[in-house]
């Protein structure tokens, strides 16, 4: 009896040992890219943030983490206009200056508008691709639109666009009294069936073991077949499985007593080309 | 979307289709359907 207990013993510590060595070797293995894409450390992100030319801002949330917040001012501002500020929240590996596109036009309407880089994205601080839960993420879309009203702007619209419409979602929930409306295009509320094929289960046991072993380091790429993968260092396309987790997008909801202005927008001829 | 549309509550929202975009390149017609959004809203 004593014997067969003995071996029991020596089993269970050999498997245990064989599953940390396992995770261990799974967790810290190199992997091959996918996008080949050479993105920035947070050092590097703190260097162009302080470098930066053009009109910014930046502020330290609760938790003491620089965001950047970049803005785009109108030539000249319309009284009823005074107030109002658009407040952007960018997309998954993307930063606010890859929405020059909507700044620019915006502020040619008259809008003053800014770009939020999440934290560990584009110029804010943080380790890349990362956050450290959806508390957190949400305390900073939270922060970000009461800092832009401390600017002089009490009327903010957020204005999401893909990851960014979960994030407009997240702050209206949190905050539905502090926001004059919503502006959610090209939502991540619902993918196109068959965009992206599973992982294979090697694939997925290293991320997890990564995201066991280390964290906070970011071991899956963000990658979709036929993808244009920019060589924007400011772009982000490695992510911990701590921030891809974070939210359930299809669990979001606007706050059913929210009776704001709400605009959805849909891209028609949509492919997801970066 | 239809069915995004459709959870969001309250009597103020509008639907708008973005014609030629890509999910990552929103050409600047739309941004100016946006900007005419705003201006009739606010």
């Amino acid at each position: 009896m004593k014997k067969i207990a003995k071996t029991a013993l020596f089993t269970i510590i050999f498997l245990a040992v064989f599953v940390l060595m396992a995770g261990l070797i799974l967790a810290f293995l190199p992997t091959k890219s996918k996008t080949n894409h050479v993105g920035i450390s947070p050092e590097k992100a703190a260097i162009l943030r302080q470098n930066f030319a053009g009109p910014h801002h930046q502020f330290t949330t609760s938790d003491g983490e620089p965001l950047f917040l970049r803005r785009w001012n109108p030539d000249s501002i319309e009284p009823a206009k005074k107030d109002i500020a658009v407040l952007i929240f960018h997309g998954i590996t993307a930063y606010s200056g890859a929405y020059d596109m909507a700044g620019k036009p915006l502020a040619a309407g008259g809008y003053t508008t800014f770009g939020l880089d999440y934290r560990g994205h584009g110029l804010s601080g943080g380790n890349r691709g990362d956050n450290p839960g959806k508390e957190r993420w949400i305390a900073d879309l939270v922060e970000s639109v009461r800092y832009v009203k401390r600017l002089g702007f009490p009327k903010v619209i957020i204005l999401g666009h893909s990851l960014g419409v979960a994030s407009a979602i997240c702050a209206a929930d949190a905050i539905p009294n502090e926001l004059s409306g919503l502006v959610l295009l090209s939502g991540a509320y619902e993918g196109r069936k068959g965009l992206s094929k599973p992982l294979p289960f090697f694939e997925k046991a290293r991320i997890f073991a990564s995201s066991i072993f280390r964290p906070s380091y970011p071991a899956a790429e963000y990658y979709r077949e036929g993808m244009t993968v920019t060589k924007d260092s400011l772009f982000n396309f490695r992510y911990t499985l701590r921030f891809l987790t974070m939210l359930n997008v299809k669990e979001l909801r606007l706050p059913k007593t929210l009776n704001i202005p709400v605009l959805v927008g849909v891209a028609i001829k949509m492919n997801y080309s970066r | 979307m239809k069915e995004f549309y459709n959870l969001i509550p309250g009597n103020k929202k509008e639907f708008l289709v973005m014609k030629n975009t890509t999910h990552a390149k929103i050409p600047i017609e739309s941004w100016n359907q946006v900007v005419a959004w705003l201006d009739k809203t606010f």
